[in-house]
């Protein structure tokens, strides 16, 4: 029994993984600057996309462990390029979360056509990464080390910027700002509110960019898995709360153990299990497991 | 010194504020006049918080109206809002440490507040949106203060406190007096402006109308309302 449930447990951790990232990006923005941005979901396309492409030109089949990582922080870096540009050239110019709810879900169906264009809709994989890393055995159960690998980063950057929003100057005024609804106060205390909005999106950008670049060699690059990481991130956002590191990791466990354990007990029901949890959660507890307070 | 020439503010085609010049030197100067008389206006327009039409804002004779607001901490503005606007799910100690980081990136001296609040040093460590008005207020009060701005401008300081809240908060102001500072503050009552302020500004329709210690702008106007006609006088004595 012990050991099913823990298999359960170890097969859930990829889709766990990049939960993680991904509703933790959308998060970021929604709880530092109170602004709803959907583009996070085609940056996470543009990562996984970018990381098989980088991957199969600079290694193919030679995989290399630090050549891996250096893919993934181009992945990163892409990620938060692209968002921060989003904001510069796109998303500054929107005062209503109506605006830019509508119009950032537009951006959404352009970095799919971006990616249709470069890449087109044929699924690619690059799973050398994957196969390379080899598997471990945990109380009986084989389990791949890519995705102990998967997990380790996703908790590794959770506690950073944890660190980085408890423990540091810049980190008060991150959650100064966040407190603040007309983000006026925390500027009279000398918080530079560009900066901060800047920094919120390309942390947003690197995280997304990663959770991209991290699942590709699992999952493959597909045009059109942005809807599912969408969808996964909005309801886990949902569940842990807004800007909770705690409700975000939390919330990436109950759905993804959920969703592994429908997927072998009840498949049909595998889609519709995190919306069912989110409903159960709103009805509970409104402001989800974990959720801050934020203004916006 | 803090210097006003020919400010105007408005909302849209609503002006707000009209041609306003007044200066604040070393002294305590509050803003007095019905609600919308424009006070508030005149204090987020120094303040940085709204734009102004035309007009200038000079500090110690440098003009700080191009500065954004996140650089009016560093010339030396602090500045408490009328409804506080604490960041609730912080400490007491975070919201001031807010500012005081702010102070020391901008390259102020930091101010010992608990020299001049020392109440505030018992809940520290307390969420400030746990807190009780007067305790916000003080909060809100040091974390304008720890930059040591050399003006500070406090919107409707003693409104809804309890009286020895009141006395508490006039006494850390007129420390701050004491120290050189120029306050500029906002308040629609006479009575409470009069305990701590040394001149009142009369304003009406965004307009200055009367401007004089506590004591003459309380006479003026109890002889404005004695040559009002009986039906009016009585309404004004009511309100």
């Amino acid at each position: 029994m012990l050991s099913t449930c823990l298999r359960y447990v170890l097969n859930s951790l990829p889709v766990v993984s990049y939960v993680i990232l991904l509703s933790f990006s959308y998060s970021f923005i929604l709880y530092i600057c109170g602004r709803v941005s959907l583009t996070f979901a085609g940056i996470y396309l543009v990562g996984a996309y970018a990381t098989v492409s980088l991957g199969m030109a600079l290694m193919g089949n030679n995989m290399s462990f630090a050549g891996f990582i250096g893919i993934l922080l181009l992945a990163c870096l892409l990620g938060a390029a692209m968002l921060v540009a989003s904001y510069l050239c796109f998303e500054r110019f929107l005062k209503t979360d109506v605006h830019r709810m509508v119009a950032t879900s537009s951006l959404l169906v352009a970095s799919r056509g971006l990616v249709k264009v470069i890449w087109g809709t044929t699924p690619v994989t690059y799973s050398a990464p994957f196969l390379s890393m080899g598997v471990s055995e945990i109380a009986g159960n084989i389990v791949p080390n890519y995705y102990l690998f998967m997990l380790a980063v996703a908790l590794l950057l959770m506690l950073t910027l944890s660190y980085f929003l408890n423990r540091t100057c810049w980190g008060m005024r991150f959650r100064a700002s966040s407190l603040d609804g007309e983000r006026t106060m925390a500027q009279a205390c000398g918080v530079n509110q560009n900066v901060v909005t800047l920094m919120t999106f390309a942390i947003a950008g690197v995280l997304a960019g990663l959770a991209g670049g991290l699942y590709a060699p699992i999952a493959g690059a597909a045009y059109g898995s942005e809807g599912n990481a969408l969808l996964l991130a909005a309801l886990s956002v949902i569940i842990g709360g807004v800007g909770s590191i705690g409700g975000a990791v939390l919330a990436a466990f109950i759905v993804g153990i959920a969703r592994a354990v429908a997927a072998i007990k009840m498949p049909v029901l595998e889609l519709a299990v995190p919306f069912i949890i989110a409903s159960i959660t709103l009805m509970l507890r409104p402001f989800g497991i974990w959720g801050k307070e934020f203004r916006y | 010194m803090l210097a006003i020439e020919n400010l105007t503010v408005s909302y849209g085609t609503e002006v707000a504020v009209k041609n306003v010049s007044l200066t604040v030197s070393g002294e305590v100067v509050c803003l007095c006049g019905r609600n919308g008389s424009g006070k508030s206006t005149l204090l987020k327009a120094v303040a940085g918080i709204v734009g102004i039409d035309s007009g200038r804002i000079l500090l110690d004779g440098r003009d700080v109206v191009d500065l954004p607001l996140h650089k009016r901490l560093e010339a030396g503005i602090g500045y408490v809002p009328e409804d506080r606007k604490l960041f609730g799910e912080m400490t007491v100690r975070e919201n001031v440490e807010v500012a005081k980081i702010g102070a020391q990136a901008a390259g102020r001296e930091v101010m010992d507040v608990d020299q001049f609040l020392p109440e505030l040093a018992r809940f520290y460590d307390r969420k400030s949106k746990l807190l009780s008005g007067g305790q916000q207020k003080m909060v809100s009060i040091a974390r304008a203060i720890v930059a040591s701005p050399q003006v500070l401008l406090f919107d409707e300081l003693l409104e809804g406190l309890a009286q020895a809240m009141c006395y508490k908060i006039c006494d850390a102001v007129k420390r701050l007096k004491a120290e050189g500072k120029d306050i500029l503050c906002a308040e629609s009552s006479l009575d409470k402006a009069s305990i701590y302020a040394d001149r009142v500004i009369w304003l009406e329709q965004g307009r200055i109308v009367a401007m004089g210690t506590p004591a003459e702008i309380k006479k003026q106007m109890m002889e404005h309302i004695r040559k009002m006609p009986g039906e009016r006088k009585l309404r004004q004595g009511e309100a």
